[in-house]
């Protein structure tokens, strides 16, 4: 038997699948959203990606707190 | 009681939203939630105050007040032990917030991730601190949720699931923000790990958010997002239109990501209002906004929190729901209006003490709010911290220092003072400037100069300092100020020029076509020079520097303000006219022109665009007591009475010693609507406004009895009231110390920490001398010799200085006495029980003896006053803390008792130490010829 593919309703009731890789409108979801994807997730075996890289000690381009950038600037 | 028009209200915080911004998103059908709601309620500008950093407003939002109220005055606050600085916190907001005061009404309020709210209030709903979404760059598997993260207690595991951590997120994330990231080299550009933390805070905030929402019940509900804020600092300059000098690689990679950000937002905006129903009033704000046009500026000035030069001075408020209108624009609105607004919205009366109105405007009924004088003196639990958590940290520095001169507590490190130092000087240069912006130049004149004075260096304080002597009108004191900053940023250039040579040298480079200018120039000087001379009525010399200025920076709208006002003061009404709609071409936000615009059309006797103009300035600055004046005069010179009273009416509750508006009531009263009571008032008040020279001093304070000036509405406006009231002389030195035994009867006497403690100068040391006479272990370590001060020693035990960041050696005062000053017994280790004997001394001679010693030491005296409403504070603070502390047995002892009637005291030493004590030999030890500080009866 296959196993059905969790899904979520868009407002204008378009139905979409889950997917493992998760998606903006997930998060945007709210609790429900998040926990669905990473439910999804799970099921598909999957870890958090590490497409996006942790900045290195260098934090030449990081952009740490945006507000106190430049305290120490004097 | 005021009829209530909202069941239910949800408070929405976007940091730095701009309609500027928004505005094009909604119009190309990208922002569609939000499309429907303003099309389905109202929206207007929010001006911001000034300084615009978001802790300050986003609590002046939260509070209806202003922050020398509130007393949140930056990023960052000396930690309570002045060891360091730490991050604003919930404690440091000295007055109640807006869910305080409805929680004391009976609401049931949430609050989520508003700025600053670490740790989190105990409200009688759930408050999720601005800690909650923060990662800080820590790896996804060392990311902890620090303790006070969350209230109530049961809801720590769910929420902490719900964070989303940035390493979490994947391609499906990030692409809608940056389709060609897969072109990015991480190695070299970690713009995309930005982008990945700030949606994945924003996320955690709105999981936090959604999931309150659907489980716990509620009345009133803030929730705070920082992510616009922060999409904007490093990806606006990237917005479109292209701009140039920018790398256009960079430009083509990121030219989405601001625009992605408010997409996201209004996706987040959908599912909460899905949540919240359609039975809830809600409101969305920010506390200012962010230039994302050609007004965005090119560089940042090189100063601390320099990239609010970002911010715009109009944040967006919009509302919808019950009880609001549909499909209107409102005026006016400042961020102090919103406390306010929600207190009448849920039918509760508003706070003299608060600085903004209610957005009457707003609603569909006309309501007549409750005015009471103030809710911080409302008893009933309201979810505030007690008062023995709320600091104000900037006072209990000053007592800090003191401790340190005195030898009490040992100094932070060289950096840790740096940074303490620097803080405490950013937030005096802040609380200025609200003070000037508050009208109030007699606060804000002798902090700036206080710090123009001990930091020549910074220019900034120079220019703030010229500024408000050029508005008391002491321009001689202006001219010297300007000068002097002149001469200093000249100065700096040099050197910097210089610097850039030398390191181009040294690195071997060709250094011919690099100059050290001999007059280093440059636009903003030319206007400065300009702006001083407009002070100085040279209106002439002006236009000769502000054309200087105008080939450079042709599209500066402050020069172009500079220049018609110098046209307005040579009585050329064309050529002002010309140049402040050149300022509008190119800011047509410009409050400052279209008020200028106003008093040109005055003078050209155009009174019917006058008002025009100057309902437009006061419609985007409210707070602008001079525009509300030139509206009564244009409305009076057409005849419109009653709406000129309400102007000048609101010019003076702007601006109390606005001499010319009360003439202009008085006028009004005595001509026009024969109102004898009130013009006999405004004279009254004429008299207390002092001459010019004399404005160093208190500013002129309407009197009590004045009926408070209406808004056309008919509501009154409650002024500004006071600062966060000190102790009444009768509450100083009378804090009492109440005496306690230990909860629990098993406890090994031989583990037991006996401390003699007091504030430093109440006879701690003579107390220690005493214990040891009578047999007693002593934990000293004589590294503090006897001198002039305590010719019997000190008796101290030098780790104790440092309690506050190493008690591990507690262990070691087990079954001893060791002297530990009042204000670090709670760092005491809850892990061993004390016995402490607490002297008390009358503070006035606390004080004395502490001047008497620092003179010894030759250390620079601090104001007493000051420090006996600091120590005062202190002690009821710790007798509150001790009260609360079962491992703690408390003996307090007075030390005129001591000095009196040694041998009662002995006896009550021995019951209280329960273990042998020679009380004889313990009575030699009191020496009277050492009261020497005895206050003089």
């Amino acid at each position: 038997m296959t196993k059905q593919k969790p899904t979520f309703q868009t407002e204008d009731g378009t139905t979409l699948e889950i997917p493992p890789e998760g998606m903006l409108g997930l998060l945007a979801l709210g609790a429900v959203g998040i926990k669905a994807w990473r439910d999804q997730r799970q099921q598909a075996g999957m870890e958090s990606h590490w497409e996006i890289k942790p900045p290195k000690e260098d934090k030449t381009n990081a952009i740490e707190d945006f507000h106190t950038q430049g305290i120490n600037n004097d | 009681m005021t009829k209530r028009l909202a069941k239910k209200v949800l408070l929405i915080g976007w940091d730095a939203a701009d309609w500027k911004a928004i505005q094009p998103l909604m119009d190309e059908g990208k922002m569609p939630t939000l499309k429907q709601f303003v099309e389905t309620g109202v929206m207007g500008n929010l001006a911001t105050l000034d300084p615009p950093l978001s802790p300050i407003m986003w609590t002046s939002i939260s509070t209806g007040k202003t922050a020398d109220k509130h007393r949140v005055l930056g990023f960052t606050q000396p930690r309570p032990d002045g060891k360091g600085i730490q991050p604003v916190m919930s404690t440091s907001r000295q007055v109640k917030a807006v869910w305080n005061i409805l929680m004391q009404n009976g609401f049931k309020t949430h609050v989520i991730g508003w700025w600053p709210s670490h740790p989190a209030e105990p409200l009688n709903g759930v408050c999720v601190s601005d800690f909650y979404h923060k990662t800080h760059n820590m790896p996804l598997d060392q990311w902890q949720m620090a303790p006070g993260t969350v209230h109530p207690e049961r809801l720590i595991d769910t929420l902490a699931e719900l964070r989303v951590h940035p390493q979490e997120l994947t391609a499906n994330h990030i692409l809608p923000f940056v389709p060609d990231a897969a072109k990015i080299d991480q190695e070299q550009d970690q713009r995309l790990w930005s982008i990945a933390k700030i949606t994945a805070e924003c996320s955690s905030i709105h999981a936090a958010a959604t999931w309150i929402m659907e489980h716990e019940p509620w009345d009133f509900m803030a929730v705070y997002y920082d992510s616009i804020d922060h999409y904007c600092h490093g990806f606006m300059k990237f917005h479109p239109p292209y701009r140039e000098g920018l790398p256009r690689h960079l430009y083509d990679l990121y030219n989405g990501v601001v625009e992605g950000g408010y997409r996201l937002h209004d996706m987040m905006l959908s599912r909460l209002l899905q949540l919240a129903g359609d039975d809830t009033t809600v409101i969305i704000c920010s506390d200012h906004g962010f230039h994302p046009d050609h007004l965005r500026p090119l560089h940042l000035p090189r100063e601390p929190a320099g990239p609010a030069a970002e911010h715009s001075p109009y944040g967006m408020v919009a509302l919808c729901g019950p009880g609001i209108k549909r499909d209107e624009l409102i005026f006016g609105s400042t961020l102090l209006d919103l406390t306010p607004t929600i207190l009448t919205l849920f039918g509760i009366p508003i706070a003299r003490d608060m600085d903004g109105k209610p957005l009457l405007q707003a609603f569909t009924e006309q309501v007549k709010p409750e005015i009471i004088d103030s809710w911080e003196t409302v008893a009933g639990d309201c979810g505030q911290w007690p008062a023995d958590k709320i600091g104000d940290p900037w006072t209990h520095q000053e007592a800090l220092d003191q401790l340190v001169a005195l030898g009490y507590i040992e100094p932070p490190g060289q950096d840790a003072q740096k940074a303490v130092e620097r803080t405490i000087r950013e937030s005096k240069f802040y609380l200025a400037r609200v003070y000037l912006q508050k009208n109030d130049y007699a606060n804000a004149l002798p902090l700036l100069e206080e710090l123009y004075a001990n930091y020549p260096d910074q220019t900034r304080f120079g220019l703030r300092l010229a500024q408000c002597y050029k508005v008391l009108e002491l321009i001689p004191e202006a001219r010297r100020v300007t000068d002097a900053v002149i001469a200093t940023w000249k100065q700096q250039r040099i050197e910097e020029i210089q610097k850039k040579i030398a390191q181009a040298q040294a690195a071997g480079k060709d250094t011919s076509e690099m100059k050290v200018p001999e007059d280093p120039r440059s636009p903003q000087l030319e206007l400065l020079q300009g702006n001083l001379c407009l002070a100085e009525e040279k209106a002439e010399e002006a236009l000769i520097y502000f054309q200087r200025a105008q080939p450079a920076t042709p599209r500066l709208p402050d020069l172009h303000l500079g220049i018609a006002q110098a046209y307005f003061k040579l009585k050329r009404w064309q050529d002002a006219e010309a140049a402040y709609f050149q300022a509008l071409d190119i800011d047509p936000d410009s409050a400052a022109a279209h008020h200028g615009l106003a008093q040109v059309y005055l003078r050209m006797r155009h009174f019917k665009e006058a008002t025009e103009a100057a309902v437009t300035a006061v419609g985007l600055l409210f707070h602008n007591p001079s525009a509300h004046y030139h509206l009564g005069e244009a409305l009076f010179r057409l005849g419109r009475f009653a709406e000129a009273e309400q102007s000048w009416l609101r010019a003076v509750a702007q601006a109390p010693g606005m001499k010319r508006a009360h003439e202009k009531l008085i006028y009004l009263y005595q001509y026009h609507l024969n109102d004898p009571v009130k013009m006999f008032t405004h004279q009254q008040i004429i008299g207390r406004i002092q001459s010019v020279p004399s404005r160093r001093q208190a500013p002129p304070t309407p009197p009590s009895q004045e009926a408070p000036p209406s808004t056309p509405q008919g509501v009154e406006v409650p002024p500004g009231g006071g600062s966060t009231p000190l102790l009444t002389k009768e509450e100083l030195g009378v804090v009492h110390i109440t005496a306690k035994t230990f909860k629990a009867t098993n406890i090994e006497v031989a583990k037991i920490i006996t401390v003699v403690s007091g504030l430093p100068r109440s006879g701690t040391s003579m107390m220690m001398q005493l214990l040891q006479a009578g047999g007693l272990n002593l934990l000293t370590d004589e590294q503090r010799a006897a001198d002039e001060s305590n010719p019997k020693g000190y008796l101290e035990y030098a780790k104790v200085k440092n309690l506050s960041q190493d008690n591990t050696w507690l262990g070691e005062a087990q079954g001893k006495v060791v002297k530990i000053i009042a204000q670090l017994l709670p760092y005491l280790s809850p892990n061993y029980h004390y016995r402490i004997i607490f002297l008390q001394r009358d503070l006035e001679e606390v004080l004395q003896s502490q001047q008497t010693m620092l003179k010894q030491l030759n250390t620079k005296k601090r104001n007493p006053a000051q420090l006996r409403q600091i120590y005062t504070q202190q002690l009821i603070r710790l007798a509150t803390w001790l009260a609360q502390q079962d491992h703690i047995a408390l003996l307090p002892l007075d030390h005129h008792a001591v000095l009196e009637q040694p041998l009662e005291i002995a006896q009550q030493l021995h019951t209280f130490l329960a273990c042998p004590f020679d009380m004889q030999s313990a009575i030699t030890v009191v020496d009277q010829q050492l009261y020497r500080a005895r206050k003089l009866l």
